[in-house]
């Protein structure tokens, strides 16, 4: 199924070395990959694997040591910082484990922060529904719950309509319960909205959801299971 | 276990170096701060005490006298019944005469004093001489003489060398045999100057009876030291000597308090007490904040490593030592750096003390127990700065402060109330949401710049005052070239002699009465300048009012001086005894018509007819102002110089250009200590305040910059942040250095001399540039920070 979408990640051969002299670390040490639009990935590996450093590599946070990575035919890996700054604002929703949501501003303006810069946004309150938070719009993140703050994280992630949505451990800090909410939230998005979805996960329970699972270790893909049918977020149980 | 502990313990204490390491721009920042505090407060206690010490050392050594008086002239005999006043133990009494001095090379008018010498240094009983160089002269002999060492070294003479004295009129050729210094002239203040001019003033000893002679005073003296016994009432001892004196026209006797040359280093004294206390305790306060906010800020960032060290069971209370220690490290920082300043600082500033205050005794001098008191005192400062955060950091249990800290807690504020502001972007409502939940963080933050502005004001208030007192003394109220004083009071025929002089413009006659003012309990004693009618002579010392305007004095009544005011409480209407300290000393009643704006301190002025029917006597002249054709001044001095009746020409030209050069450079120079610390001050705040909110918004930050936002996007929250504090503090600062400086006027203003209020719009501007300009490099940094804050590490840690 995924193979006949268009590509929106091509990636050739990249490895990523950290450190220089005698003590260098290979976090990548050579991956291909084709990831397709609409598609719903999850990445699994132990700590330490490298699959916090590919999905970096593919939001443009971080560059590859060498190989090539391009986004829609265009190689990223080229690209300046300030078109790498440019590109995660156009094009990348980012996620992560401890949500990083602005403590001063609330939910909405949390939100408001994304679409006052994006090209096409949807409003703040349109983001927040998705993500059924709409009764909490004027809350602080202090105010909030884990599940709740990491459901605005993915409404400010998905509020610019962004190509693809990339997930580091989005339920490593919570509850099965609040958990299951928030892989809720970024299945509707991945439905509704054809956003290619990578989520980083070490819970293999998770992987049920994805078209595709792609196993790391060692800066390697090991290998790569695709799923006949995905589970929804709701029937996920750990 | 006994064997392993210290292994640990080190550890731990490695852990410092690296911290401090990591954290040196803010480390070097407050150390600064500290050291320029600690190094005003060195430098200020320094002076005060080598001051002191110099000033003790040699009164005692030199048998300073305790009551000074002058007298017309009375007979030797008089000393006798001087000496039988109850409580008197010593008297030493002799002769001293106002002289104009020609030195070789010299075109200018020189004055000085000449006094009377006994035999040898044992005969002095009190304010004994001493020789520097050379030796005592000896009587008749060649008409030897010791000249005071300011005035040799500033004419660069040689001993043997000759100088030109006119003595009662005679010009007579004297040898200088040695130079001397004296306590009753550790400075030496030429009559009527603002400051020492040794080029164009100075003081000199000759063997008494040579100078009898020379002024046919064979057996009589006209001044007389007092030295009094343990429990001696001085009141009572002045009130006899004045009794005694009177009939032989006494000046009024007065205590060392009243003594010019002591009186100056009093004030002096005063000055620095102000000045080793309050801008170091500013300085200190600012310090001990700084160390408290970036400890709070580390600590907070070690929670978890806290918590990890009380799991292992490190007690509280090592912990809190461990904080202490390097609190500690920091302190010993700043406490080296300020005392090698601060012993720098005063070694600079007790030699710009030696120009003017001049002791045989090495003035300098560092006291052990200053730097230990300063380090106790840093130690105190910093622990307090400390203490507030090391106690609240131990004490969160460490099951607690190893969880990740939920969200900092924000509400909604007043400001999201005002309806402009609903529209704020977000990046707007964070940095005022951030400035509102901390707002006595920002408050302090303000008030640190606010005061290094303020220090920018001071530094430059002095140059402001003094361009104005010479704009008002030098420019508007002295029209005059040169002023003549005669030896006595002269018949106002001598001002005709004066203008027919060839170059001579005008003359106006002034005639000086040595007065003592009384109003309820206060008394001061100063001259009265009677001023010719301007109808009759062109006015060439202009009076001005407060505002600036002319005023003549009225037919009857006193304008008096703002100083002279303020020593008697006086305003305009109150009725002043004047005691007139001539012939039989009358007690007349007059009314005060008006205050004047005049910085020779206390002084008083009347219209010459009414200062004529209040001595009841005729018309005469102690005192001449001159306008001279400048072609021609030479001629005009050398002519003055040879009249007999002349005791002394100052050319105002010349006063100004040695109160500009000898105040200049010390100007300058504390302008730049001023400057360098007010900057330093700045630069610390700014860059302390800042680094801690970097570091605690780092994560806000480059969440923003994953999602998209520009270097510059992100950088203005920061920089918006930074341009608050110095839009509000700049204001602030100028508000408190204007206050400040009112402060030290005050202060500074004595008997002796007014320092005017007086701040110029440079003043303002540069305060406010240089302000501007630290923050400028703070911002920098600041954009280098955020430059280099590495998003993915941030975002995976948690806060």
């Amino acid at each position: 199924m995924a193979e006949n979408r268009r590509v929106v990640f091509a990636v050739r051969g990249i490895t990523k070395v950290y450190g220089t002299g005698g003590l260098t670390v290979h976090a990548l040490r050579g991956i291909d990959l084709d990831l397709h639009e609409g598609e719903f990935v999850v990445l699994l590996g132990a700590s330490g694997s490298g699959k916090s450093t590919l999905l970096n590599i593919l939001g443009g946070l971080d560059s590859a040591s060498t190989g090539e990575v391009r986004f829609r035919d265009e190689e990223i890996t080229a690209w300046p910082a300030a078109r790498l700054t440019d590109f995660r604002r156009d094009h990348v929703g980012f996620v992560f484990q401890f949500y990083n949501l602005i403590p001063s501003l609330t939910a909405r303006e949390n939100v408001a922060l994304v679409t006052d810069i994006a090209r096409a946004p949807m409003t703040p309150e349109e983001a927040l529904r998705m993500v059924d938070l709409q009764e909490r719009m004027d809350h602080f993140p202090s105010q909030l719950s884990g599940g709740e703050q990491q459901r605005v994280a993915i409404a400010r992630a998905i509020a610019k309509r962004p190509g693809v949505l990339l997930c580091d451990e989005p339920t490593g800090a919570l509850d099965v319960r609040t958990g299951i909410g928030v892989l809720r939230a970024i299945e509707r998005i991945n439905r509704e909205f054809g956003t290619t979805t990578v989520v980083i996960t070490h819970n293999a329970v998770i992987a049920g959801m994805a078209n595709r699972v792609i196993h790391i270790s060692d800066g390697l893909i090991q290998r790569i299971e695709v799923n006949e049918s995905r589970c929804d977020a709701g029937s996920l149980k750990w | 276990m006994r064997r392993r502990l210290p292994e640990v313990v080190r550890a731990i204490d490695r852990k410092i170096w690296r911290d401090l390491a990591r954290m040196k721009g803010q480390v070097g920042a407050i150390a600064a701060v500290m050291s320029c505090g600690l190094a005003i407060f060195i430098a200020g206690m320094t002076c005060q005490g080598s001051l002191n010490r110099a000033r003790a050392e040699y009164y005692a050594e030199s048998l300073f006298a305790h009551v000074f008086a002058a007298v017309k002239s009375a007979p030797s005999s008089v000393t006798a019944r001087i000496r039988e006043i109850e409580g008197v133990s010593k008297v030493q009494s002799g002769i001293a005469q106002p002289v104009t001095v020609t030195v070789k090379d010299f075109t200018e008018p020189v004055t000085g004093r000449i006094i009377s010498l006994p035999e040898a240094v044992e005969a002095m009983d009190l304010n004994r001489v001493t020789v520097r160089r050379g030796r005592w002269p000896v009587r008749g002999r060649d008409r030897e003489i010791l000249v005071s060492e300011p005035f040799f070294e500033a004419h660069r003479l040689a001993l043997g060398d000759r100088i030109q004295v006119v003595l009662n009129g005679r010009e007579e050729e004297l040898t200088i045999t040695g130079t001397g210094l004296s306590p009753d002239f550790i400075i030496e203040m030429p009559p009527g100057g603002f400051l020492p001019d040794s080029l164009r003033f100075g003081v000199f000893w000759m063997p008494g009876e040579d100078l009898e002679a020379a002024f046919a005073m064979e057996g009589a003296f006209n001044q007389v030291a007092l030295g009094l016994g343990m429990g001696a009432n001085q009141e009572e001892v002045i009130r006899q000597l004045d009794d005694l004196l009177e009939p032989y026209g006494g000046l009024g006797a007065f205590g060392r308090e009243d003594q010019l040359s002591d009186r100056f280093i009093a004030d002096e004294l005063k000055q620095l007490r102000v000045m080793s206390f309050f801008p170091p305790a500013i300085f200190l306060s600012i310090a001990a904040y700084l160390l408290n906010v970036s400890l709070s800020r580390l600590m907070h960032l070690q929670r978890p490593q806290i918590a990890v060290l009380k799991s292992f069971g490190y007690s509280t209370g090592e912990i809190g030592w461990h904080y202490v220690k390097m609190a500690s490290v920091l302190i010993l920082l700043g406490t080296a750096g300020g005392s090698l300043l601060g012993a720098w600082m005063g070694r600079v500033m007790t030699g710009m003390y030696q120009r003017f205050y001049r002791f045989p005794v090495e003035l300098y001098h560092a006291d052990p127990a200053l730097f230990a008191l300063a380090a106790a005192l840093m130690a105190v400062l910093a622990i307090a700065g400390v203490a507030g955060a090391v106690r609240s950091a131990v004490s969160i249990p460490p099951a607690v402060a190893m969880q990740p800290e939920p969200p900092a807690v924000y509400r909604k504020s007043i400001l999201d109330r005002i309806p402009m502001l609903r529209g704020a972007s977000p990046s707007a409502r964070m940095l005022i949401r951030e400035l509102e939940r901390r707002p006595r963080r920002v408050f302090l933050g303000i008030f640190g710049i606010a005061f290094a502005s303020s220090g920018l004001i001071m530094g430059n208030f002095g140059k402001d005052s003094i361009q104005y007192i010479i704009d008002v003394q030098f420019g508007l109220s002295q029209r005059f070239d040169a002023a003549v004083t005669f030896h006595r009071p002269a018949p106002l025929r001598v001002i005709q002699d004066l203008r027919a002089i060839d170059g001579v413009e005008s003359v106006e006659p002034v005639r000086a009465v040595p007065v003592k003012f009384r109003l309820g309990p206060r008394s001061k004693q100063t001259t009265v300048q009677g001023v010719a009618d301007p109808e009759r002579f062109v006015r060439l010392k202009q009076l001005l009012d407060v505002d600036r305007h002319l005023v003549e004095p009225p037919r009857e009544g006193l304008l008096i001086s703002v100083a002279l005011a303020s020593a008697l409480r006086a305003q305009a209407g109150d009725l002043l005894t004047l005691e007139i300290l001539e012939r039989n000393r009358p007690r007349r009643e007059v009314a005060v018509a008006g205050i004047v704006e005049d910085f020779e301190g206390l002084s008083a002025y009347m219209s010459l007819s009414a200062l004529n029917r209040v001595l009841r006597e005729g018309p005469s002249v102690t005192l001449a102002f001159l306008r001279i054709d400048p072609a021609r001044e030479k001629e005009v001095y050398q002519r003055l110089r040879e009249s007999p009746r002349v005791a002394g020409v100052s050319l105002k030209r010349a006063s100004m250009r040695s109160f500009l050069d000898t105040i200049g450079e010390n100007l300058l120079r504390m302008r730049l200590f001023n400057v360098i610390f007010a900057t330093t001050i700045a630069v610390g705040v700014i860059y302390n305040s800042m680094r801690v909110v970097l570091s605690e918004r780092s994560r806000e930050l480059a969440t923003m910059r994953v999602i998209g936002f520009r270097h510059g996007e992100v950088s203005v929250i920061l920089q918006g942040h930074l341009a608050v504090l110095v839009l509000c503090a700049i204001p602030l600062g100028l508000g408190l250095g204007t206050l400040f400086c009112l402060a030290i006027a005050r202060s500074l203003t004595t008997d002796l001399y007014r320092v005017p209020f007086v701040l110029n719009r440079e003043t303002f501007g540069v305060a406010i540039l240089v302000v501007l300009a630290a923050s400028f490099v703070c911002a920098l940094f600041l954009d280098r920070g955020i430059r280099r804050l590495d998003l993915i590490a941030v975002l995976k840690a948690r806060d």
